[in-house]
């Protein structure tokens, strides 16, 4: 990995350092955003060298910003003393939990499958990797 | 626990009980080496390995823990479940790749192989060995009482009777068949478990009255419950949310699949599929849960005298008995189908991965052994079920949390970080294991909790986050230089 690479790592240390303060401290708003931009970056960690290869830099980012537009609304609409309101069957702060949070992360799975040639295993670098050592050792 | 008394139930559950036995004979003639035995000699396709992951993960809490959960305290272990789409994804992104690659040049068949290959050296194959053995003598443990509760309710049998039938199979097809037959069953019954959580899940609806009906009773009794936190509050929810969402990585018996995988290619569909297929059981977690309390609170049905009672009960009074048998003999999919995985890997520390970093190579006759220890591991968590329930819920504490603390770091950071060392990974393992523990032993007996239902496992991982990435920068000069040019290569494609 890179030096990129290296600045991401470092900048998971410091999230998981901020998110352990946040929850002794009980500031769960923070603790939530902390939690996203953590899951972001092992994402971007994960996508190594093909990590500025479009659309990932973009999947992230936006992941990201959407995660946190959706824990927002969530904290705003969780008002259990207003009256009811129902969406497609449950309450409105709910209802972005179940819509929102719970299927977003299928485009992350899309974008995988979509552009794995390009941002997960590019067909020529997996042929340079099995040429210099597609071999089975089983001494190594 | 309510008993079953119709036959086409116990019908259901014995055909299933058949169809293990017939697939782990067809298995165990394609079951020659080690490699076949523990890695199904590399050699399965994709839909194999995507339902086979997806099943091993959905274990007996998906099935009975997750509704009584959710009939607990509501939405809260939602977050759980629901974020299994981005876990998966994520554990493609950040592993898929380079474990399969790490198998495409090396002898590579269990984690500690893998974590081997990649730091050198005994200790981190041996931290590794031990976190994944200490794992699973919990959650077999856990399993195995599980299967034992299962089939008492359905079979009428005493406990001792139950757990010889359902461990005699598993038996079975595990040690003829190894990971060969654990994935094929692990695909008939991740199959078996989607159609019946689709089935349940418009059960629970319809009983319920429907979705807007079952929020509207809730909302009644309590709104926080049905709120997107539910009972147990924000704090414990997100934690739950970071544990779920990066502790999949750290899941032996999930990620050891990717070693399976016949061509390297495959991995492409399987971040999607893996992610959906899961969120089809999410709907039952999610459903009969929200149903089951809905129709105490409304009067319709009595309080359950404890939270795991939700699916069996429902399924008992709101299901036709055919539904009840496919969800019986799919509850016992889900736990077996974890159990097979967990013993699989936990022979393996044992015969494989422990001599190795002990003596600096496995024992001879290695499958053979595999096969003995397999059946040794089942049989002590058999007696365990029987003589030491007490000790298993404490071991069960060593379960996802653990796992996710001890391994997360070290394979996810790890196979993606050249500046990661060897010490860094065994310091996060030992700082993981001991912080669960004493975590979970403390709150236990009410010494210390942490704030506002925080979950014990998701402090650990990010302790041991901390941890390893400290101890790397500290201890990483010339690091780099150590790792084998062949690992490299893996790490940078």
């Amino acid at each position: 990995m890179n030096n990129s690479g290296s600045i991401l790592v470092k900048a998971i240390l410091v999230l998981a350092i901020a998110a352990i303060l946040f929850a002794l401290t009980n500031s769960w708003l923070l603790f939530g955003v902390t939690a996203w931009s953590l899951m972001m970056l092992g994402l971007a960690v994960g996508f190594g060298a093909q990590l500025s290869q479009k659309p990932i830099p973009i999947l992230i980012v936006g992941l990201l910003v959407v995660y946190i537009v959706l824990l927002t609304a969530i904290a705003l609409l969780d008002n259990p003393r207003q009256p009811l309101t129902l969406i497609l069957g449950f309450p409105a702060a709910t209802a972005v939990l179940v819509y929102g949070i719970w299927p977003v992360a299928t485009v992350i799975g899309l974008v995988y499958a979509l552009t794995f040639d390009r941002t997960v295993l590019p067909p020529d670098r997996l042929d340079e990797f099995i040429r210099r050592f597609g071999r089975k050792d089983p001494q190594a | 626990m309510p008993i079953v008394e119709s036959p086409t139930i116990l019908i259901c559950v014995l055909l299933y009980l058949a169809a293990c036995l017939c697939i782990g004979v067809w298995a165990m003639k394609r079951t020659r080496t080690i490699s076949d035995f523990l890695v199904a000699g590399k050699a399965l396709g994709p839909t194999v390995v995507i339902i086979a992951a997806m099943s091993s993960l959905m274990s007996g809490f998906g099935f009975v823990g997750g509704p009584g959960l959710v009939y607990d305290s509501g939405s809260s272990s939602l977050w759980m479940t629901f974020i299994a789409i981005f876990g998966f994804a994520f554990s493609w992104v950040i592993v898929g790749k380079r474990m399969r690659l790490m198998a495409e040049v090396r002898e590579v068949l269990t984690l500690p192989d893998v974590v081997a290959a990649r730091y050198g050296g005994r200790a981190p194959r041996f931290m590794m060995a031990v976190a994944i053995f200490l794992g699973v003598v919990g959650y077999l443990g856990t399993q195995v009482l599980a299967i034992g509760m299962v089939l008492v309710v359905v079979l009428n049998v005493q406990l001792p009777v139950a757990l010889l039938i359902g461990l005699g199979v598993l038996a079975f097809y595990s040690v003829a068949g190894g990971i060969f037959a654990g994935v094929y069953t692990d695909l008939f019954q991740g199959l078996l478990m989607m159609v019946a959580a689709l089935a349940v899940f418009y059960y629970a609806l319809t009983v319920g009255g429907g979705m807007s009906e079952i929020s509207r009773t809730l909302w009644q009794a309590d709104p926080e419950f049905i709120g997107p936190w539910g009972a147990r509050g924000p704090l414990a929810s997100l934690s739950w949310l970071l544990l779920f969402g990066i502790g999949g990585v750290g899941q032996p018996h999930v990620i050891t699949k990717f070693l399976m995988l016949r061509n390297i290619r495959d991995l492409r569909w399987g971040a999607l599929f893996t992610g959906c297929s899961y969120a089809i059981l999410s709907l039952l977690w999610m459903s009969v849960g929200l149903s089951m309390r809905a129709l105490v609170e409304s009067g319709r049905q009595q309080p359950l005298a404890e939270a795991d009672l939700a699916a069996p009960v429902f399924l008992l009074t709101y299901t036709p008995d055919l539904l009840a048998g496919m969800v019986f003999a799919g509850l016992l999919a889900a736990i077996m189908s974890t159990s097979d995985s967990f013993l699989n890997i936990g022979a393996a520390a044992v015969v494989r991965d422990i001599p190795t970093a002990l003596t600096g190579h496995p024992i001879r006759r290695e499958l053979l052994w595999t096969r003995v220890m397999t059946a040794v591991l089942l049989a002590s968590a058999a007696l365990f079920a029987l003589y030491m329930e007490n000790l298993i819920a404490l071991m069960g504490t060593f379960g996802w949390g653990t796992f996710a603390a001890a391994i997360v770091p070290s394979v996810a950071i790890g196979l993606n970080w050249k500046r990661a060392t060897g010490l860094a990974c065994t310091s996060s393992i030992g700082v993981s294991i001991v912080l669960n523990f004493v975590l979970e032993l403390s709150a236990r007996h009410g010494f210390y909790s942490l704030p506002d239902g925080f979950s014990v496992g998701c402090f650990s991982l990010l302790i041991s986050l901390v941890v390893f990435i400290v101890v790397s920068l500290l201890s990483s000069k010339n690091a780099k230089d150590k790792i084998a040019p062949d690992i490299e290569a893996a790490m940078e494609v």
